[in-house]
C-alpha cells in the first residue's frame, strides 16, 4: 500500500497585485524526505515555504500536512520548526532559553526541559554555550542555535529559508553537511529553500526548480543535473553548453546538426522527432583533442582556466559559439596553446536535447 | 631636495599646534560658562578684578535646600516629574507600539499628529495652553503643570518607543510563532522584553524633560505649584547670584548624569526643546 | 518575490478596538491640548473669541507697531545668525574630529555636552561667563592683557547670538561631524590627484557632499533658536524677540489676544521656513 504524502501542496497561488508570485504550484513531500525549492530570487520559492509555514495566506490552493488541511491554521498550531536566513534568535534570551522556548510554550518544565535543551544543544555541538547571549556567538554558531531551537520540540516538519546564505563559503559547505546528517538522523520531513544550485544538489532527496512562480522540474539531484527537462533548468543547474541544433532524418536514423557546423549520429534515436532542438552538454561530457582528430568539430582555443580540480577550456566554434570544456590534470589537450585549432568530441551518451522554437 | 623636506615639518607642527589651540579654545567656550556657574555656587566672595573666588562656602546649597519655598519647588519638581513620567508612559507606549508595529489606515496622519508639538514654536504651545488653562481656571494647579509637561514630553516618548519598535526584526516574531507561541505570548515574551531598554530610556528622558521644563511651567504654574527651574528664575531676577547658581547646579547634575546614561539610546534630533 | 515585500511581515491583522484604545489617550492630548489651543489662538488673533466677525485688525496692529516689527526682525536675525554661526563652527570641528582618534572623542563629548544642559541654565551660565566683570573678561583683561577695557557681551545682541550658538549649535555640529567622518576620503584624494588645491577640494567636493547634513542640522538649530524663550528672557535685556514679547503681553495685563497674534505669526513663519528649507534641500539633494 503506497503511503500517502506527508505534505501535499495543491494548486497553490499567491498574487501581489496583478502578478502571481506563486502560480498554481502542486507537489508532494514524503515523510522523512528533504525537498529543496531551488530558484533565482523572486521566483516564488520563499513565498511557497512561507505559505506552508502559515505566515502567508495563499490566494488559492490547498496545503495539507499529515492528511490535515492547513487552511486557516495559524503558524503556532502547525507544529513546525523554522530556520531563517537571518537566524532570528531572540536577542534578549540566552542560548538555552532560545532553544527551550518551543518546549516551554508546550508546557515542558523542570528537569525534562533542561535535559531536552541539553540534548538539542549537544546535537548541534554547542553544549556548554547555553548561558551565552546570541550576540556573543559567531554567525555559524547562531545558525546552529536556530537549528537546535527549531528541532528541540521535535516538529513534524522543518522549514529552512536560505539558512546558509549569511555564512561564508567554507562554513556553508560544512553546515549543509551537518544539516543533512541531522535531518537524516532525526528522520524529520524538511523543506529547504535556496538559490544555490550546488547546495541544492548536495543536500536534497529531491529538488524542485521554481521559476516565475511555476515548477520547472521536480526530480532527484542526479536526474536534475543529467536530464534537465527545460532550457532554464539546464542553464540554472551546473554549467552547461547550450547550443542550437537540428535533428534530421538520415537513412532511417536521425542526425544532429549542431550549429550548422557538424553532425552527430545518434546511437538510439527512439522517441525523437526531426526538428529544431537545444543541445545541452556539460563541460565534462566533451573531449578536447588535436585539430586533426577524426569525427570532431573543430574550433579555436580561446582560454584555459585553472579551476582547482580540473582545467576548463573555452573553445570558439562556428564563429559565435563559445563552448566550455573540462580538461583533467595531465590531459594531453593541455599541450594546446591559446589560438590553436582544436577538436571537440561530444559524448553522445551524455547529451540532452530540448525542444526549441525554430528561429 | 632638502629644502622641501625641512619645509614640511614646520607645516606639520604648525597644523598640529593650530588644531590643539582650536580644541582648547572650543573646550574653553563649552566649559567656561559651566565652570563659572559651579564657581558661583560655592563662592563666598568673588569680586572684580579677582580671576577666581577668594573664599569658598557650601552654604548656598544648604540655603537652597532649607529655604521653605525652594524646598517646596524641589518637591513640586519631583512630584510633577514622577506623575508626568508615569502618565506619559501609559499613554505613549501603547501608541508607539500601535504606530510602529501595525499597518492601519491613517497611520501616517497619526504619526504626524504626535509630532505636531515639535513643528510649532515652543512658546506657541505655551501661550496656547496657558490661555486655555486660564479660561478653564486651571492655571496654577498641579493638573495644569502636569498636563503642560505631558504635551512637551509626549512627542519624544512616542518617538523613542516607535523607533525601537520599528527596529524589531519581524523574523524574530515569526520564529516565536513557528515555535508554537500564540500572538499574545509572542507579545509578552518576545516583543515587550526586547523593548525594555527603549522603555527605560523613554521614562528617563521624560523625567529629565519634566525636571528641566521651564517655559510652559512659567506660564501655567502659581508660586505654590512652581517647579525648581521657575524658582531658580525667580532667584535670578532678584539678583541672588550664588543661590541661583547653586539651584542651577542642583538641576544640572542629574541632567548631565541622565544624559550620559541615555546618550546610547537617543538620536540627536530628540534633544530639541525650547 | 522582491526583498522587503510588505507581506514578509507577519502582523496579525490589527484589532480595531485595541488600536483605538492604544491611540486615543495620546491623540486626545494632542488634539485637546495642542491643536485646540493653537486653533483657539488663531481664532483669538482673528478676534473671533468674543463672537465678533473675523478681523485682521490684530495683525495690522501688530505689523504697524514698530516694536513688534523690530521683534520680528530680531527673531529672524537671531535665528539666521545662530544657524550661520553653527555651520561655520561645525565645519572645523568636523575636520578636527576626523583628523585623528585623539581628537574625535573629546570633540564629540564637547559638542554633545550643551544638549544636556537645560536651556534656562545655559542662558544663565553664559550670562555669568560673559558678564562685564565675568571670567571671560577677566581672562582677556587681567590675565592675557589683550584688552584694556572689558567687552560688553552679556545682554547685548552678540551675547544673545553667542548664547544661542552655545546651546543650539550641537544639532548642526553632530550631523556635520558625522557627515565629514563618514565621507569617503578617496573622493577628496581623487580630487586632489587631479590637481585641485585644498581650498578647491573643499569647495567643489567636500562642501557639496556634507551640505545635506549641514542643512538638516541647520534647520534644527534654526527652529530651536527661532522659538527659544529662555535665552532671550535672560540674555536679551536690550533685544526683544517675539517669544518674550508674547510672554510680556500675558504677564503685563493678560492681553491674550496680542499674545495669540504673536505666537500664531511665529508658528506660521516657522512652518513656512521649515517647508521652504525642506524644499530647497530636496532640490539640492536631487541635483
Amino acid at each position: 500500500m503506497p503511503s500517502s504524502p506527508f505534505i501535499r501542496v495543491e494548486r497553490l497561488t499567491k498574487r501581489y497585485g496583478a502578478a502571481a508570485v506563486v502560480d498554481g504550484i502542486s507537489f508532494d513531500v514524503d515523510r522523512g524526505e528533504l525537498l529543496t525549492l531551488l530558484g533565482p530570487s523572486g521566483c516564488g520559492k520563499t513565498t511557497t515555504l512561507r505559505c506552508v509555514g502559515g505566515f502567508i495566506e495563499p490566494d488559492a490552493g490547498r496545503i495539507s500536512i499529515d492528511g490535515k488541511d492547513m487552511t486557516g491554521v495559524p503558524p503556532y498550531r502547525r507544529h513546525l520548526g523554522m530556520v531563517f536566513q537571518t537566524y532570528a534568535l531572540f536577542p534578549h534570551l540566552s542560548v538555552s532559553e532560545n532553544v527551550g522556548f518551543g518546549l516551554r510554550v508546550r508546557g515542558v518544565a523542570g528537569s525534562e526541559l533542561s535535559s531536552r535543551i541539553a540534548r538539542a544543544l549537544d546535537m548541534v555541538r554547542l553544549g556548554g554555550f547555553g548561558d551565552r547571549l546570541p550576540r556573543q556567538l559567531s554567525g555559524g554558531q547562531q545558525q546552529r542555535v536556530a537549528l537546535a531551537r527549531a528541532l528541540a520540540y521535535e516538529p513534524r516538519v522543518l522549514l529552512l529559508d536560505e539558512p546558509l546564505s549569511n555564512l561564508d563559503a567554507r562554513l556553508r559547505v560544512e553546515m549543509r553537511t551537518e544539516i543533512r546528517a541531522l535531518q537524516l538522523q532525526l528522520g524529520v520531513t524538511a523543506l529547504y529553500v535556496t538559490h544555490d544550485q550546488e547546495e541544492a544538489l548536495s543536500i536534497s532527496d529531491r529538488v524542485m526548480v521554481v521559476n516565475h512562480g511555476r515548477i520547472e522540474q521536480l526530480s532527484a539531484p542526479w536526474e536534475l543535473y543529467n536530464r534537465p527537462r527545460t532550457r532554464f533548468v539546464a542553464g540554472f543547474v551546473g554549467t552547461a553548453n547550450i547550443l542550437p541544433a537540428r535533428l534530421e532524418p538520415v537513412a532511417g536514423s536521425l542526425t544532429l546538426h549542431v550549429a550548422d557546423r557538424f553532425f552527430l549520429a545518434l546511437p538510439s534515436p527512439e522517441g525523437l522527432a526531426p526538428g529544431d532542438v537545444w543541445l545541452v552538454v556539460r563541460p565534462e561530457a566533451i573531449v578536447l583533442g588535436p585539430a586533426d582528430a577524426p569525427d570532431g568539430a573543430s574550433g579555436e582555443l580561446v582560454a584555459v582556466t585553472m579551476l582547482g580540480a580540473q582545467f576548463r577550456a573555452a573553445v570558439r566554434f562556428g564563429g559565435e559559439h563559445l563552448v566550455q570544456v573540462d580538461i583533467a590534470h595531465g590531459g594531453t589537450a593541455l599541450a594546446a596553446r591559446v589560438g590553436d585549432l582544436v577538436s571537440l568530441r561530444f559524448d553522445a551518451g551524455r547529451i540532452v536535447m530540448l525542444p526549441r522554437e525554430p528561429t | 631636495m632638502g629644502g622641501t623636506v625641512t619645509a614640511v615639518r614646520p607645516m606639520r607642527v604648525g597644523l598640529a599646534l593650530l588644531r590643539g589651540v582650536f580644541l582648547a579654545l572650543f573646550a574653553g567656550f563649552i566649559f567656561g560658562p559651566l565652570i563659572v556657574l559651579a564657581l558661583w555656587s560655592v563662592a563666598q566672595q568673588w569680586f572684580w578684578p579677582n580671576l577666581l573666588p577668594t573664599s569658598f562656602t557650601t552654604r548656598w546649597f544648604e540655603w537652597a535646600i532649607t529655604v521653605p519655598n525652594v524646598l517646596r519647588s524641589l518637591q513640586n519638581s519631583l512630584f510633577v516629574a514622577t506623575l508626568v513620567t508615569i502618565a506619559t508612559s501609559i499613554i505613549a507606549v501603547p501608541a508607539a507600539i500601535a504606530i510602529g508595529r501595525y499597518e492601519f489606515r491613517g497611520r501616517t496622519v497619526v504619526r504626524w499628529l504626535f509630532s505636531v508639538p515639535l513643528l510649532v514654536p515652543y512658546i506657541s504651545l505655551g501661550i496656547g495652553i496657558a490661555s486655555v488653562f486660564y479660561a478653564a481656571r486651571l492655571t496654577g494647579t498641579y493638573a495644569a503643570v502636569v498636563l503642560a509637561h505631558m504635551i512637551a514630553a509626549l512627542p519624544f516618548g512616542v518617538l523613542i518607543v516607535t523607533s525601537a519598535v520599528e527596529e524589531l526584526v519581524p523574523e524574530v516574531d515569526e520564529a516565536a510563532l513557528a515555535c508554537g507561541a500564540a500572538p499574545t505570548a509572542v507579545f509578552w515574551k518576545i516583543i515587550l522584553p526586547q523593548l525594555v531598554p527603549a522603555l527605560l530610556a523613554q521614562a528617563g528622558y521624560v523625567f529629565m524633560l519634566s525636571m528641566d521644563e521651564f517655559t510652559l511651567t512659567l506660564l501655567v504654574a502659581s508660586p505654590e505649584t512652581a517647579t525648581l527651574p521657575v524658582q531658580m528664575y525667580g532667584a535670578m531676577g532678584e539678583g541672588y547670584l550664588q543661590v541661583s547658581s547653586a539651584l542651577a547646579i542642583l538641576l544640572l547634575l542629574p541632567s548631565l548624569l541622565l544624559s550620559a546614561v541615555l546618550a546610547r539610546f537617543l538620536r540627536t534630533d530628540l534633544h530639541v526643546t525650547g | 518575490m522582491p526583498q522587503g515585500h510588505p507581506s514578509r511581515r507577519y502582523v496579525a491583522s490589527p484589532n480595531l478596538f485595541w488600536l483605538a484604545l492604544a491611540l486615543s489617550p495620546g491623540l486626545l492630548i494632542v488634539v485637546g491640548l495642542v491643536a485646540y489651543p493653537l486653533g483657539l489662538a488663531v481664532s483669538n488673533s482673528l478676534g473671533l473669541a468674543r463672537g465678533q466677525t473675523a478681523t485682521i485688525a490684530h495683525y495690522l496692529a501688530f505689523l504697524s507697531d514698530p516694536r513688534s516689527y523690530w521683534a520680528l526682525l530680531n527673531t529672524f536675525a537671531l535665528a539666521f545668525a545662530t544657524t550661520a554661526g553653527a555651520i561655520i563652527l561645525s565645519i572645523p570641528l568636523g575636520y578636527l574630529a576626523r583628523a585623528s582618534r585623539r581628537f574625535a572623542t573629546p570633540v564629540r563629548l564637547l559638542v554633545t555636552l550643551p544638549l544636556a544642559v537645560p536651556v534656562l541654565i545655559a542662558a544663565y551660565a553664559l550670562t555669568l561667563f560673559f558678564a562685564e566683570n565675568g571670567l571671560f573678561n577677566s581672562i582677556l583683561v587681567r590675565v592675557l592683557h589683550l584688552l584694556s577695557e572689558p567687552l560688553t557681551i552679556s545682554y547685548s545682541w552678540p551675547g544673545l547670538v553667542i548664547a544661542c550658538i552655545w546651546r543650539f549649535f550641537p544639532y548642526t555640529g553632530l550631523l556635520v561631524i558625522s557627515a565629514l567622518g563618514t565621507l569617503d576620503r578617496n573622493l577628496e584624494d581623487a580630487a586632489a590627484s587631479t590637481g585641485a588645491n585644498p581650498l578647491q577640494v573643499f569647495r567643489r567636493v567636500t562642501l557639496p557632499l556634507i551640505a545635506p547634513a549641514a542643512l538638516t542640522g541647520g534647520i534644527l538649530t534654526f527652529v530651536s533658536t527661532f522659538g527659544t524663550f529662555s535665552i532671550p528672557l535672560i540674555m536679551g535685556r536690550s533685544t526683544e524677540v517675539l517669544s518674550v514679547m508674547a510672554y510680556r503681553k500675558v504677564t503685563g495685563g493678560f492681553d491674550w489676544q496680542s499674545a495669540s497674534t504673536i505666537v500664531v505669526i511665529m508658528a506660521v513663519f516657522q512652518i513656512a521656513t521649515l517647508v521652504g528649507l525642506r524644499g530647497a534641500m530636496n532640490r539640492w539633494v536631487v541635483r
